[in-house]
């Protein structure tokens, strides 16, 4: 908004500059030139335009010019757009340039500190928090999609989930891929707790020179997020606000009776589903999904007075699911503040507040919904809910499932960090931050006794007997605490030298409770069901108390030395020592090591004539840890609950099972990283590529073994996990005018992933079809996670060429040829290939905006190429007369059709096969935004208004046949459909608003 | 200016501090605070009793006992169909009724992974219970149920697969799994059943009582001899522990044939060892054994999937006025003997009535947790191997006596002449029917020799040589990096 004002002024300026003439005095200006974030801005370049005379600003941003009064300066800073001021009068000038694309002398978030983009030897991406608060996204790491190179984002359609978050590709099989989270230097797992309207800034470390100060758990990269701390001066309120709407990217229509009946009768060759049988007609997606509304609201208090800093603020969110009665209701506060003491010692506290009520319905209904038969009523005429003869199709009705389903869970946390920094001694600084971060999650399932109606009056097969009640409370606290030294000397452009030393210690741990009760008679009213008593044994209850499973205690001793000679030459190099308590003691302490090498090109004498306004070559190397492994794996620990009744004493069973490596370690991942960064034009094109090895030599893997009573498998460090890849990025910022401005960005990743030398060569399955089979392996020389199927080349037209062809015992003429690959004659799991993964060999996004005028409009495109998807739900249908697609009962083979892609109407358990197996590829509009700003003119003290439009996922662009190709999940068996909350396209409108007491106009 | 000097100062002391404080040492120690396996070990009293426990609670596994279990023992006979509807094939099931088998069916690698389990587990148990310091009479007759029911896993597997892995102890490494993982010979698992089988019966008690019921008795582990005997054909050693058995003057039929199998008949005189279910909160009842074969109806005629139903062949093997025969199956469209009335439209005319649980009558909780015991051994079998024993020796009037016994229970004659070999027949044929739906009958019909002219002659694909032992499963084969060698000609 002090741009705008400026800009106005500016405007004006030059109008009556036109008419007040040529007859200018000279005068003695002086000011102080600020960015954005009111930094005074040293080295700036002040001109008298079309005139003599000019300044370079000093260490203070101040400058001195002389200048003819009504004329005009124009202030240039490289990488910022470059601004006009009108000289009415020798009073002290303000001037702020705005950094809207500078990624030059970006401040960027490193692990115990800041450091400038330019002085970096490692690849990380900065995204500001006013670029998400507008999304409809619940967190942060959504937004990240096609806007961050190397980062891959699934984002699942579920109101209040958080989505798959792969850095530079999957780094494990068996262990944690996400990266790990920093929200004020408390280190979590999920954000959700984080109003988007709070972020200042999210930073993404990608190599092992940004991420190795993070040791042991630095693996899959991590992001830095941080919250805002108010502002330097003065006091602004401002107010956010967002109404949406969600609908069903891709509605997918099932079979009607008619199709249904016909597709049954002819899988079981005899009349199963005849007229008498077809009593309803039930699109059951009608039924059970809705157009979903949501809002959201922020107020926020942003401000200073004296020596403190403060940001206040609360949020609520409301997000209804596509799916009835799946509802997400989120609350957060915040107050974060600092109290500078002196120059020497500051203060502050980082406190954030979030609590979240989630009433879920399962996944699974999407399933339910595409196998239930159409031919009965969700709701009987008199009221109870339908069902069918469970002899025809024992599905159920999808619809009673979702109403009587009571699942609510709710909670709260608590993140807070305080901290204290002080200058010990000249540039020594030493601070000390602890954060501690509470959690308290509570799982409300009821469902009551319930039962279903056929249309004759008889019971249904779905029912509920006796009401059953199970209640949770997750308890978890963690806490962490930082201390370390800075030391920064600075020998004008000879050098500069940072080093920090330091230590943390941290600790996990919790309790997880349960009750159930599963009684109509014994089981409390409603208003006393939220009361139950954990200990209380009662009323029948099954009670227990267990540790959480992921509990530790981690210390660690880290340093940095960054180092900068003649503005050409970085190297910045970090040592972490870490030990973690889920880890034998001769197998705790481990030491990862990074170091990276930077030579800023563009400062070079020979490079200054060149396009090239900045050209900056990094490389790096380091060692990075994934301990993401829960405790005891190296430990036999009981099974316990193995119930046994002798007469009617009952007996707490339990036995330990399996074998254990003792010497079990963490994942270390050798990382090496090349990347350039280059600016032609003056900045106007900026961008990066970088070219990526990561190696996790000792990745943990299971080896499998027969089962002789000792377990199936151990867990060890017994594989190689490969990912490889480039990533390119390019930004054009055309700054017209000041009434007209564009910026185009285009980002992209290519990722190779592989699996190589497992221990004893053997593969683990993964990626149950729901129907018996699994679809996924973990293999020598595949992706992760690869489809593992039969290959099919038609379909059989007669009886006869079945039996000239091997086959499996069953198969007859319109099924599927499935492919005797090793040609020994028959058909088994030799014949089996791998045919891809989930992973997409490529992806990208692009980003455009525009500012003209009061307008600004967005565009932001994602896609994603060359993965595959397995469509699991066409191969559910087996035995009970499931419905099916109604395509597919359109289009099967049938005697004589000669058709060679769909199969016959079957009620055999269909085989994996390439069949199922889809292309994953999409283009898909990400966002479409457009915004018009109202200069309030301080009207009701409000400085700026601004309404938006937008649509998120309006329009996808997709070979795939299913919901949606996005499907978030284990690394080891993502990319299978079958019970997936599909995206949603969400249109909303909405208007940031501001209020601010300024001291500067 | 001074003062704030100072605060400075204090605050980066009490940093400095903390931070010293917070290197400590033992903060990495992390207490532990779940149960280990020395934590049972340390706590004997408790500790054994969860151990063998655990060993026990195999039994009520869906793998060990359940739908597979009913397949691999039940419907690939010719006491029963597949049951259920012609387009559910329950996984495998048809493959079991019509005997195209294969190594990839589910059931086959289900009951050998269950019962392997629980070989492990009592491994365990005869290793920790051994280790703790517990009085002798408790400690011994543990580890004397350890090896009672490592015997019985073992039963089942051996009759299944043949030869099978020897494990007599715990597997603690990947070496000693590697090491383990081929196949010992047919002898060497039933020389382990035996020695397992005489080390039980040395020390458990003769009788237990009602508040231990579950556990087996040393006249368990005597009929488990005999029987384990009948199958080696070892006579003479099989009529020694039948002696034995009937001697202790502990056991008598029930006189109610139908009662067995109701609530009321367990751990009945007959019973020489069931598994206890039981369908109080919490229940634990064999997950699904009721369901799988509970009469397939709607609403509230739906008692679960309609498996394993008894054959035409058996209904037509019952002499008139055999009383077993409506004890055995359920008649659709019949009253129970509960009063219950069943739908007369089933999709099946029969379901095993021996797997029926009233709701009305009985302790019920759920269908997938019922209280029905299962009656692995009972005085009505052990009569009937020691008819077959002594006939097999020669003394055709004991084994007369002793099939009389059963026969007259049945409300049927008493068998009055007859060579050996014509007596041999009818005591085949008697324990079809006394033991119908009681999972004996494939195996017994391959002990006998019997299979393939049996069941080929119902239109079966059993193919002598081959289908004498079932297919070892893919799955495990795999796992071992081929060192278990698959079956002849699967």
């Amino acid at each position: 908004m002090i741009r705008l004002r400026t800009q106005l002024l500016t405007l004006i300026a030059i109008l009556i500059a036109g008419f007040s003439g040529l007859h200018a005095q000279q005068i003695l200006v002086k000011g102080v030139v600020y960015d954005e974030n009111r930094e005074p801005l040293p080295y700036a370049t002040v001109k008298v335009k079309n005139g003599t005379g000019g300044a370079i600003t000093d260490d203070a941003g101040a400058f001195e010019v002389k200048a003819p009064l009504n004329s005009v300066l124009v202030v240039t800073y490289t990488g910022y757009n470059s601004k006009e001021v009108l000289i009415d009068g020798d009073h002290p000038y303000e001037i702020t340039l705005d950094n809207a694309v500078n990624l030059l002398e970006q401040v960027v978030v490193v692990g115990y500190g800041t450091a400038r983009k330019s002085d970096l030897t490692g690849s990380s991406i900065k995204l500001k928090g006013d670029d998400i608060k507008n999304l409809p996204v619940l967190s942060a790491t959504q937004a990240l999609q096609g806007r961050a190179a190397g980062v891959q984002i699934v984002n699942s359609g579920a109101p209040g989930s958080a989505p798959n978050v792969r850095i530079r590709g999957t780094g494990s099989i068996l262990g944690g891929v996400e990266p790990l989270y920093i929200v004020d230097g408390i280190i979590t797992t999920d954000i959700r707790n984080v109003n988007n309207a709070d972020i200042l800034s999210v930073d993404v470390l990608k190599d092992a020179s940004s991420t190795a100060i993070y040791g042991a758990r630095a693996a899959n990269g991590v992001i830095i997020i941080q919250t805002k701390a108010g502002s330097k001066e003065g006091f602004t309120i401002n107010y956010d606000n967002q109404v949406s709407m969600r609908l069903m990217a891709h509605a997918i229509k099932m079979s009607p009776p008619g199709y249904y009946a016909e597709y049954s009768n002819d899988a079981a060759e005899f009349p199963v589903v005849t007229g008498g049988n077809i009593t309803g007609e039930t699109d059951w997606y009608d039924q059970i999904t809705r157009p979903a509304l949501g809002h959201s609201h922020n107020l926020s208090f942003n401000g200073s007075a004296n020596k403190y800093k403060y940001y206040l603020s609360a949020g609520y969110l409301q997000e209804e699911g596509m799916l009835i009665g799946n509802d997400y209701t989120r609350f957060t506060a915040r107050y974060n503040h600092e109290y500078a003491v002196n120059k020497r010692l500051k203060f502050g506290n980082m406190l954030g507040w979030s609590r979240y009520i989630s009433d879920n319905k399962p996944y699974s209904t999407f399933t339910q919904a595409y196998i239930a038969a159409p031919i009965f009523n969700a709701v009987n005429p008199d009221g109870t809910y339908g069902n069918i003869n469970s002899a025809i199709n024992n599905v159920g009705n999808p619809f009673a499932t979702i109403e009587t389903l009571n699942d609510r869970s709710y909670g709260q946390r608590l993140q807070a960090n305080l901290w204290g920094e002080i200058e010990i001694w000249k540039n020594i600084k030493f601070r000390s931050q602890g954060g501690v971060d509470y959690e308290r999650n509570n799982g409300y399932v009821y469902t009551p006794e319930y039962y279903t109606y056929q249309a004759d009056g008889m019971g249904g097969a779905q029912r509920n007997e006796l009401a059953d009640l199970t209640f949770q409370r997750d308890t978890i606290y963690q806490w962490v605490w930082d201390n370390f030294f800075t030391w920064d000397v600075t020998r004008g452009d000879e050098f500069d030298l940072k080093l920090t030393v330091g230590h943390t210690a941290e600790r996990r741990d919790g309790w997880v409770s349960r009750a159930t009760i599963s009684n109509n008679n014994r089981l409390p009213t409603a208003s006393e069901q939220w009361k139950l008593n954990f200990t209380d044994t009662a009323l029948g209850q099954q009670n227990f108390r267990d540790p959480i499973t992921n509990y530790f205690r981690r210390e660690s001793y880290f340093g940095r030395v960054s180092f900068k000679w003649q503005n050409r030459f970085l190297m910045n190099a970090t040592l972490r020592q870490d030990a973690n308590s889920n880890f034998p003691a001769s197998n705790r302490w481990g030491l990862f090591p990074s170091i990276g090498l930077g030579w800023i090109m563009s400062n070079e004498a020979f490079m200054q004539k060149t396009v090239f306004s900045d050209l900056k070559l990094r490389a790096s190397f380091g060692l990075v840890g994934n301990d993401v492994i829960s405790p005891g794996q190296f430990d036999l620990r009981p099974t316990q609950r193995l119930y046994t009744y002798f007469g009617t004493n009952r007996i707490d069973g339990a036995t330990v099972t399996g074998i254990v490596d003792p010497n079990l370690k963490w994942e270390t991942v050798r990382e090496y990283d090349f990347g350039i960064e280059y600016g032609l034009f003056e900045n106007a094109i900026r961008g990066e590529v970088d070219f990526y090895y990561k190696n996790a030599n000792d990745a943990l893997y299971s080896i499998s073994y027969p089962a002789l009573g000792f377990g199936t498998s151990f867990l060890t460090n017994a594989a190689d996990i490969i990912n490889k890849g480039v990533e390119f990025s390019i930004k054009w910022n055309k700054y017209h005018n000041e009434n007209f401005s564009q910026t185009f960005g285009l980002n992209f990743t290519a990722n190779q992933n592989k699996v190589q030398n497992v221990g004893l060569g053997r593969a683990l399955d993964f990626g149950g079809l729901g129907n018996g089979f699994t679809a996924t392996q973990a293999v020598e020389g595949q992706p992760i996670g690869a489809f593992w199927v039969f290959r099919t080349d038609g379909i059989f037209q007669t009886d006869e060429e079945v039996s000239n062809y091997p086959h499996v015992v069953g198969t007859k003429a319109g099924d599927l040829r499935l492919v005797d690959i090793n040609k020994d004659g028959i058909i088994d799991n030799l014949d089996r290939e791998h045919v891809g993964s989930y992973q997409p060999r490529f992806f990208g996004g692009f980003n455009y905006s525009a500012k003209w005028r009061t307008w600004d409009f967005g565009l932001d495109v994602f896609g994603n190429f060359g993965n595959k998807v397995y469509n699991a739900k066409k191969g559910l249908r087996f035995g009970s007369n499931y419905n099916v697609e109604l395509d597919i009962a359109k289009t099967r083979w049938k005697p004589g059709s000669g058709k060679n892609d769909i199969p016959r109407a079957s009620n055999v358990t269909p085989y994996p096969s390439d069949y199922f197996v889809e292309s994953g590829s999409f283009v898909r509009i990400n966002n479409i935004t457009i915004g018009k700003r109202f200069d309030m003119q301080r009207k009701w003290g409000i400085d700026n208004l601004r309404v938006f439009a937008s649509a998120q996922n309006p329009f996808i662009f997709t070979p795939y046949t299913g919901f949606t190709p996005e499907l978030p999940g284990k690394a080891t068996e993502s990319g299978i459909e079958l019970n997936i909350y599909p995206i949603s396209s969400a249109y909303l409108v909405g208007l940031n608003l501001s209020l601010s007491k300024n001291k500067q106009q | 200016m001074k003062k704030t000097l100072n605060i400075s100062h204090w605050a980066g002391l009490l940093f400095l501090g903390m931070a010293i404080l917070s290197c400590q040492k033992s903060f990495l120690e992390e207490p532990s605070r779940v149960v280990t396996i020395n934590d049972l070990i340390n706590n004997p009293q408790d500790g054994s009793q969860r151990i063998i426990g655990a060993v026990y609670n195999r039994l009520f596994d869906w793998e060990t006992h359940s739908f597979s279990w009913i397949g691999v023992s039940s419907i690939t006979s010719d006491e029963a169909d597949k049951g259920s509807t012609p387009g559910d094939g329950g996984a495998d099931k048809i493959e079991m009724e019509t005997w195209t088998l294969s190594p990839t069916n589910l059931s086959f690698n289900e009951v050998w992974e269950g019962n392997f389990e629980g070989v492990g587990r009592a491994c365990y148990a005869i290793e920790f219970i051994g280790k703790m310091d517990l009085p002798e009479a408790e400690k011994s007759r543990y580890i004397g149920e350890a090896h009672f029911l490592r015997a019985y896993y073992y039963w089942n597997l051996v009759r299944c697969f043949g030869g099978v892995p020897k494990i007599d102890r715990v597997l603690a490494s990947q070496a000693d799994i590697e090491a383990a993982s081929t196949r010992a010979s047919e002898a060497e698992i039933y020389a382990l059943i035996e020695s397992d089988l005489l080390a039980a019966a040395a020390i458990l008690p003769t009788t237990v009582p009602s508040s231990e019921a579950g556990r087996p008795s040393r006249g368990s582990a005597e009929a488990f001899l005999a029987k384990m005997y009948l199958y080696r054909k070892d006579w003479a050693a099989s009529k020694a522990m039948c002696d034995r058995v009937i001697g202790s003057g502990l056991y008598s039929l029930l006189p109610d044939y139908a009662k067995i199998w109701r609530e009321a008949g367990e751990f009945s005189s007959e019973s020489l060892w069931e598994i206890n279910a039981v369908a109080t909160n919490p229940p634990k009842g064999i997950t699904g054994y009721t369901e799988v074969q509970g009469m397939r109806g709607s609403g509230d005629g739906d008692f679960g999937w309609g498996f394993n139903v008894p054959s035409q062949d058996l209904i037509n093997s019952y002499e008139p006025g055999d009383k077993r025969k409506d004890a055995t199956v359920l008649v659709s469209g019949s009253t129970l003997w509960d009063g219950y009335v069943t739908s007369s439209t089933l999709p099946n005319p029969y379901y095993n009535y021996k797997a029926y649980v009233s709701r009305t009558a009985e302790s019920y909780f759920d269908r997938g947790q019922s209280n029905k015991n299962l009656r692995v051994l009972r005085y009505g079998d052990l009569l009937l191997i020691k008819a077959e024993v002594e006939n097999e020796l020669g003394d055709t009037t004991a084994a007369k006596t002793a099939l009389n016994q059963v026969r007259t229970r049945a409300g049927l004659q008493p068998v009055n002449a007859g060579s050996q070999s014509s007596l041999r027949e009818l005591i085949y044929k008697e324990r079809k029917v006394e033991l119908a739906m009681e999972h004996d009958r494939t195996f017994d019909l391959r002990r006998t020799g019997r299979a393939g002219a049996v069941l080929r002659a119902l239109g079966k694909n059993y193919v002598d040589g081959k289908h004498d032992l079932f297919p070892i499963p893919q799955r495990q084969i795999d796992l071992s990096g081929g060192k278990l060698m698959q079956n002849p000609m699967y």
